[in-house]
């Protein structure tokens, strides 16, 4: 799996590609903590290239959204592919995080 | 020309007679002396009555140098010169066969020594079993077998230094170690240092292989000479040695530490098991089957059923985020959550159950990076009501008697994944010939060789078509239905099934 990292003004933003799983977890969660050692952090996770994600994964995103939202932050998801979409609705953490469709549309929603 | 003159000396010594007869041979001649000189003194020297006008000397000469002579009194030059000279060539040629044979012998008693040298070392090496003490043992017996002051020896594991070891005192930093390694490894021979390096006189390095593999080395450094052939022969040769042992004891440790593991797994294993029912209650109105089998030894899906003294049940079906042993864990605490829940509270309310399990697990799930997918059924016998609630989790399926068939989808993000449950309730009319299939995803999310998933619409095909069976025949025939489509390909997720049918 490829990892992006960039900066959107007071946003950070996390780009993968490929197979997101139990083997790649480490620097995902290693930019987790990075990212939110300071208050409230705006994450947005760019799963575009992602065409697969386990369930460790998953908890992954889910622990990024708890790290962020007790330093009074959020992380928003968007670009899933249809696969990871799938899942997401299968397990309802959809209802737990926000997905948006663009890049943009997520970092706005944190301007709003 | 030390030897000769000793091995003249020696020669005079233990060929006494053979001097002795030759000595009388010129007392016959008319000698009044014989007289044998090495390196300026007398060895030998036989006196005989008669006039000692005149003397005979011959020098001994071994390998273009003089290292003595024949002396002989009373005698004429001219006649008796030729004579004595033949006399000292004689002698020359037993010095130097002697000097021979004495090189001959110390080598076979050096090489005597170094073999019984070698053996020594394996067999010290032998008692140890720790990588340290072989390699400790090392540096000392290799630093003493090949005349040197100071030792080192290094372990490697995946190709990064794990263990440096230095004799008798630390002279060198970790970094250096590896960068004589690396220099040794480039050019695939020892390494010679008769330069010195970092402080020492000379230094000899030799990376230790297995299959041509570099897994350690050992370095030598001030041999009170330069480091040539012989010592670096020897050194290969402890090496060798040394390398051999070294491979078993790292083979010992890694096996011992694996059979330690696989037991401890297999424990786990055998808990686990018992863990999740063996006997299914049973309930007015239900026939019940469920199994679980994880993908490794251990795993994060579980099931559960609490019945009630009124003949009611409450069951679960849950899945664990991740796999093995950390799963396994939070499995087992997921259960007791679930059963205590169900066998303590007088809720009879799935949703309010499910927001309570939540309660008690989301600090642990926060803590642990997890999250829990359950399905959490309550069915009332009188009423045939099977009442509900989803946190995550599928696939559940729901056949009616007459085909009509669909998932019972989440409505709540899995368990500890938000601090409160948004799960609500749920309830269908549970009647005779109604099928309930809760499955965890490794059923949906089986793979055939070609990479293509089981995927949802061929379970319920499956369920549909075979609604007549009883809940055992139809777990046997989902999990044969899997297997087959799997072909062998390995099983990547755990798999449960809960089956519950309707009957009179």
């Amino acid at each position: 799996m490829e990892m992006v990292s960039r900066v959107s003004g007071n946003i950070s933003i996390l780009e993968l590609k490929g197979r997101f799983d139990a083997y790649e977890l480490k620097p995902v969660q290693e930019w987790f903590e990075n990212n939110t050692s300071v208050s409230n952090p705006k994450l947005v996770i760019n799963l575009a290239g992602v065409h697969f994600l386990d369930s460790s994964a998953l908890a992954s995103l889910v622990q990024g959204m708890k790290r962020s939202r007790d330093k009074n932050g959020d992380l928003h998801l968007c670009n899933l592919q249809q696969s990871v979409r799938i899942i997401f609705e299968l397990t309802k953490i959809n209802r737990a995080i926000d997905i948006f469709p663009s890049e943009l549309e997520a970092v706005k929603a944190f301007n709003e | 020309m030390n030897e000769a003159l000793q091995a003249l000396r020696d020669l005079v010594m233990s060929r006494f007679s053979y001097f002795e007869k030759l000595a009388n041979l010129w007392q016959s001649a008319g000698a009044t002396s014989f007289e044998i000189v090495g390196g300026g003194e007398q060895i030998m020297r036989w006196d005989y009555p008669g006039n000692a006008a005149g003397i005979v000397i011959a020098p001994l000469e071994v390998d273009g140098e003089i290292i003595g002579e024949l002396r002989v009194q009373g005698l004429d030059e001219q006649l008796f010169f030729a004579r004595l000279e033949a006399d000292a060539t004689a002698l020359d040629n037993l010095i130097r066969y002697e000097v021979e044979l004495g090189m001959l012998t110390s080598e076979l008693v050096q090489n005597q020594d170094q073999l019984l040298a070698l053996y020594e070392l394996s067999n010290s090496m032998r008692r140890y079993l720790n990588p340290e003490e072989i390699l400790a043992t090392l540096c000392k017996e290799a630093a003493r077998l090949c005349s040197c002051d100071k030792a080192f020896a290094m372990l490697f594991e995946s190709g990064k230094p794990k263990l440096l070891i230095q004799y008798p005192d630390n002279f060198l930093e970790e970094q250096q170690a590896q960068e004589l390694h690396n220099k040794a490894r480039a050019n695939d021979r020892p390494l010679v240092l008769n330069s010195g390096y970092n402080g020492t006189k000379n230094l000899l390095f030799l990376p230790i292989t297995i299959n041509n593999a570099p897994f350690a080395g050992l370095g030598l450094a001030n041999h009170h000479k330069a480091f040539s052939m012989p010592v670096i022969k020897l050194a290969q040769a402890i090496i060798q040695h040394a390398g051999a042992q070294l491979e078993n004891v790292i083979l010992y440790s890694e096996t011992l530490s694996q059979v330690r593991m696989r037991s401890e797994l297999e424990l786990a294993a055998s808990i686990q098991l018992r863990l999740l029912p063996q006997k299914f209650p049973s309930i007015k109105g239900l026939d019940i089957f469920a199994v679980s089998y994880p993908a490794r030894q251990v795993g994060g899906d579980f099931f559960n059923f609490i019945s009630h003294s009124n003949g009611s049940l409450n069951f679960v079906v849950g899945d664990v985020s991740g796999k093995g042993l950390p799963a396994a864990l939070m499995m087992a605490m997921a259960r007791i959550a679930f059963q205590n829940t169900s066998r303590f509270s007088h809720l009879v309310n799935p949703a309010k159950l499910m927001s309570r399990v939540n309660e008690d697990l989301y600090g642990d799930c926060t803590d642990l990076s997890m999250f829990i997918t359950a399905f959490y059924g309550f069915y009332e016998p009188t009423t045939r009501c099977l009442s509900y609630a989803n946190a995550g989790h599928s696939p559940v399926i729901y056949c009616k008697a007459d085909g009509v068939i669909q998932f019972f989808d989440a409505d709540g993000p899995a368990l500890g994944v938000l601090p409160v449950s948004l799960s609500e309730r749920q309830e269908v009319q549970f009647e005779c010939g109604d099928i309930l299939v809760a499955a965890t995803d490794g059923f949906s999310e089986a793979f055939n060789a070609a990479g293509d998933m089981y995927g949802y619409d061929r379970l319920l095909e499956l369920v549909k078509n075979n609604r007549s069976l009883t809940a055992k025949q139809l777990s046997d025939l989902l999990f044969k239905e899997v297997l087959a489509y799997e072909a062998g390909a390995e099983q990547s997720d755990d798999r449960t099934l809960v089956v519950l049918k309707g009957i009179e």
